[in-house]
């Protein structure tokens, strides 16, 4: 063997160890746990506001909404005019309960207790889950707008 | 001193040493840190739920709800009637942000970034504190149903 190719098989080795390393970190409730901040969220705009807190001890809550949302004039929740209460409904969404990552690290569940939208109460959520960095996406198969199933994808907060 | 008043003396210490450590423990950020559920609030309902989670780095998020809220007919969140719109405005709340134990314990800062009832977004709201045990409970001094002031109890939620 000369150097050269001495070198290129250090090469592919290496490739070879950092693609293992990568493909086999699958995800776990431990290395996903954590406070996420709403990236990109299609059903609120460009620019989606919302949060996402994956305690370790598996209890989530999440909310994520439109970055504007116009306080309530009267300046009291139960007293919101119709228009009023269709934004907030239409332009917001919060969710909690447990999680979980299953399928070997391919899927989140929400196990939802309750929610905003209660359609969802008590129904668990399972959606196709890819993390990369400090980024986390996954697919929505039932969204609460109905349609397409959009993806969402979270940054880790600092 | 006689062997009653030493006993007195004795007990007195005792009281004091007792009072000392629980007014000692103080809260922080740290031993409030965790996930709870609705333990008692006025403003949702004979059957309130929610879940409140209160991170050891400063960050929360809550939601609290009715627990009778009905399904929206339609099936779509952005198709709910003006009735059932009215429902689920009137009947939830939710909110995130960061937190802060202040005052030596004795109040807990909600630094709401963004809620559902966005009135309170970008706005501090200090609400005394006490905790005993695994309860939790704060005082809302401007509810957001615009009633009176009250308290909201959580309970740690024990796996």
């Amino acid at each position: 063997m000369n150097r050269r190719s001495t070198l290129a098989a250090a090469a592919v080795g290496l490739s070879f160890a950092v693609f293992a390393a990568s493909s086999f970190a699958q995800p776990t409730m431990k290395t996903v746990a954590g406070t996420y901040s709403a990236v990109t969220v299609a059903a609120f705009g460009d620019k989606p506001r919302g949060m996402l807190i994956l305690a370790p001890d598996g209890n989530y809550v999440a909310l994520v909404g439109r970055a504007q949302l116009a306080p309530v004039a009267s300046g009291v929740r139960t007293t919101a005019t119709d228009a009023e209460n269709k934004a907030l409904v239409d332009g917001s969404i919060a969710h909690y309960g447990r999680w979980s990552i299953d399928d070997g690290g391919k899927v989140i569940t929400f196990h939802v207790e309750m929610s905003s939208f209660p359609n969802w109460d008590m129904k668990p959520q399972k959606r196709p889950l890819k993390t990369y960095g400090d980024t986390l996406t996954y697919v929505v198969p039932t969204p609460s707008v109905g349609g397409t199933p959009p993806e969402i994808t979270w940054r880790r907060v600092k | 001193m006689t062997r009653r008043s030493v006993l007195a003396a004795v007990a007195a210490g005792l009281s004091f040493a007792v009072l000392a450590v629980d007014g000692a423990s103080a809260q922080t950020m740290k031993s409030v840190a965790g996930a709870y559920t609705i333990a008692k609030t006025e403003a949702y309902g004979e059957k309130p739920r929610g879940q409140l989670i209160l991170t050891a780095e400063g960050r929360y998020a809550l939601v609290l709800r009715r627990g009778d809220l009905k399904p929206i007919a339609a099936g779509a969140r952005v198709k709910g009637t003006p009735e059932e719109n009215k429902m689920v405005v009137d009947g939830s709340i939710a909110h995130y942000g960061t937190y802060t134990i202040d005052d030596g314990g004795k109040a807990i800062t909600f630094n709401v970034e963004g809620s559902t009832f966005p009135n309170w977004d970008g706005k501090p709201q200090k609400r005394p504190l006490k905790v005993s045990g695994d309860t939790l409970t704060y005082a809302v001094a401007a509810p957001s149903a615009g009633n009176k002031p009250g308290e909201v109890s959580w309970r740690r939620i024990r796996k």
